[in-house]
């Protein structure tokens, strides 16, 4: 049900399998007839689905799920520290999942931890030397007029959208605030209801 | 003889659409035209030299009436009297200031009948305009019919070239093409107007063809629609009417169909920046819709600083949370699921909440395997457990209740950032200090 709101929401450089190209070219089809008004629909439509309480409980059982899984690592592995960012990945993850792969900053943020798996296995194995990142800031850097410059801090606070077209990013960030006002109100709930089930143990303070 | 000759050239004005084949037509005009010089004149053309001087003027006068027509408007309105023609000879004698110079050094050389083929061939890139008003009016005062065709061909030069850009570099091609082939420069003129019209329709349809292609099929405009417009332009001679006419619905099928509005413009470049315009200006609009406070500003920067501003906070928020999770999970360990389950209920249907809930406990506690019941038995220890579950369930209720909404949120956004910063404090400062940080969410 929720994936026929997707067909027409639009994706660039979609390196996906078929159904991807599929939806494209029915988004081709569809765009030569009345693109404006279709677009706003689907688009509002696929907006809407961040709404619905649904999408918070399914959002919210997956996360209590990895959050276990990754409690359980940490503590077979023992270390507690840098939990928080953990569980931060972990959510954006889950997040993400549950996007189902259709905007291109969900597919960016479970890209970056195959990436992240990657590097650590060839980090093991060679030492690489960060020679590119150097080369960049040499450039000369020309004043970009105020619209064309916040638009590209846009771009890099959404993940995986720094060389998108700005409809594109206009439409990625739009999906992205949706989901991560989703995400903040699950992750409030999920604080506020382990908080008050948690054990309430005395205070040893100051 | 200066004198002479700079009356002759006042005279032979009109001349200039002639050809300089015509050496008899250029005699009935004169002499029909004029009377004055004409006992002056008849010597002087009796001369070959003086003949292509002739030519010379008429090539050097063609400049001058360029200047002339380009300059002055309503010298044309001159030109139409009946009796103007002394009023048009007057004219051109007045701006011969500069002519008077070339003629004389022209005059001072040689070899007159070499030079005199090169300067035709600089002038006529100069005739435009002139050539055009210039004609329509003349064909009321020349008696020739020879001169009367030429000046039907020039009127219809003329009006192309009220065409714009494609048509100057292409009479600049032509011109001295027409002008050194002497003899044959009628036919030359007239075969090239066709083949000019059929040119002007090409070039304008290659240019949106190749368009067409280097553009993205979706961004792409009714550019297919345009070259239609255009090839009847050169069939037609006024576009003016084009551009305000609005266009019609293309057949080809790629592409998204805009429709001009009326009183804008119909360039294909202006409707594709609309086109892209109104598509950022709809996505922006949606993200005002999005993002709380955006209503009061206007304007694109001013919208976007706000929402990178929430973008940011709201990732914020996350972190904090996450921080607040990771603090509750290492205390909390077998209960969680169990909690989850049963407190991230909808509040309006607690009997499909109750199958849900089901649902939900075994879909969460399959890895730990075990149900919140044996929970309570296996950890004595957590007496604070059995204190708790107890009030569960009036607890749910009141957690229910106070789960953030949707409206709640976008409420309490801008409140939001100061209170998890204290909320921040009091975790770090008392430690797990569970009962403050309880106190402090009735915000929500």
């Amino acid at each position: 049900m929720v994936d026929s709101l997707f067909p027409s929401i639009e994706n660039t450089g979609d390196d996906d399998a078929s159904p991807e190209s599929s939806r494209k070219k029915r988004r081709i089809s569809e765009t030569s007839k009345e693109a404006e008004t279709e677009a706003r629909r689907t688009n509002e439509e696929s907006l809407k689905r961040w709404r619905t309480n649904r999408v918070q409980q399914i959002y919210s059982c997956k996360l209590v799920e990895a959050l276990r899984r990754v409690r359980q690592r940490s503590n077979d592995a023992g270390k507690v520290s840098g939990a928080a960012r953990e569980i931060r990945e972990t959510a954006d993850r889950v997040l993400a999942a549950s996007a189902r792969g259709t905007t291109r900053w969900s597919r960016a943020i479970i890209a970056t931890r195959v990436r992240a798996r990657l590097k650590k296995h060839r980090k093991a194995k060679s030492t690489g030397n960060i020679k590119s990142r150097k080369a960049t800031t040499e450039t000369k850097r020309i004043k970009l007029p105020a619209v064309e410059r916040k638009l590209k801090i846009l771009g890099r606070l959404v993940p995986g959208c720094r060389k998108v077209s700005v409809p594109n990013l206009l439409d990625e960030a739009t999906d992205y605030i949706a989901a991560l006002e989703m995400q903040v109100r699950a992750m409030e709930a999920l604080a506020e209801i382990l908080a008050t089930a948690a054990p309430r143990t005395t205070l040893t303070g100051p | 003889m200066e004198n002479e000759f700079l009356l002759n050239a006042g005279v032979s004005h009109t001349q200039v659409m002639t050809s300089p084949s015509s050496s008899s037509a250029i005699l009935n005009w004169v002499s029909t035209e004029t009377q004055q010089v004409d006992p002056r004149l008849s010597p002087n053309l009796s001369r070959d030299c003086i003949f292509w001087e002739k030519s010379m003027e008429l090539s050097i006068f063609n400049s001058a009436l360029s200047s002339l027509v380009s300059s002055q408007s309503p010298s044309n309105s001159s030109f139409s009297g009946g009796g103007g023609d002394n009023f048009v000879i007057r004219e051109l004698i007045g701006k011969l200031g500069n002519i008077g110079e070339i003629y004389g050094i022209l005059a001072n050389n040689q070899n007159v009948s070499g030079s005199c083929y090169v300067t035709p061939m600089r002038s006529p890139s100069q005739i435009r305009m002139s050539v055009t008003s210039t004609t329509t009016p003349s064909l009321e005062f020349s008696g020739d019919p020879g001169f009367a065709e030429i000046a039907a061909m020039f009127s219809r030069f003329g009006s192309r070239s009220f065409n714009g850009r494609t048509n100057s570099p292409f009479e600049i091609n032509n011109g001295p093409v027409a002008e050194t082939v002497g003899a044959n420069e009628k036919l030359p003129r007239v075969s090239n107007t066709p083949a000019f019209g059929a040119l002007a329709s090409q070039v304008p349809a290659g240019e949106f063809s190749g368009k067409r292609k280097a553009k993205s099929k979706e961004n792409s405009l009714s550019t297919a629609s345009q070259s239609p417009n255009l090839s009847n332009e050169g069939e037609e001679k006024e576009d003016s009417d084009s551009k305000r006419s609005k266009q019609s619905v293309d057949p080809y099928k790629d592409f998204i169909h805009v429709r001009a509005r009326r009183g804008q413009a119909t360039d294909s470049h202006s409707l594709a920046e609309r086109v892209r315009r109104e598509k950022i200006s709809e996505r922006m609009k949606m993200l005002q819709d999005l993002v709380p406070g955006c209503n009061k500003v206007s304007g694109k920067a001013l919208m976007l600083d706000e929402i990178i501003n929430y973008v940011q906070s709201l990732q914020r928020q996350v972190e904090f949370l996450s921080m607040k999770l990771s603090s509750v999970n290492t205390r909390l360990d077998f209960n969680m699921g169990a909690l989850v389950s049963k407190n991230i209920l909808p509040s309006s249907n607690n009997l499909m909440g109750h199958q849900q809930v089901l649902q939900l406990e075994s879909s969460s506690e399959i890895l730990l395997g075990d149900h919140h019941n044996k929970t309570l038995q296996l950890n004595p220890n957590i007496t604070s457990n059995i204190v708790v579950d107890p009030l569960e369930t009036s607890e749910a209720r009141s957690f229910i209740s106070q789960l953030p909404t949707r409206t709640h949120f976008t409420d309490s956004i801008s409140q939001y950032s100061t209170f998890s910063e204290d909320d921040l404090h009091s975790i770090i400062h008392s430690g797990f200090a569970q009962n403050q940080t309880y106190e402090s969410n009735p915000l929500i």
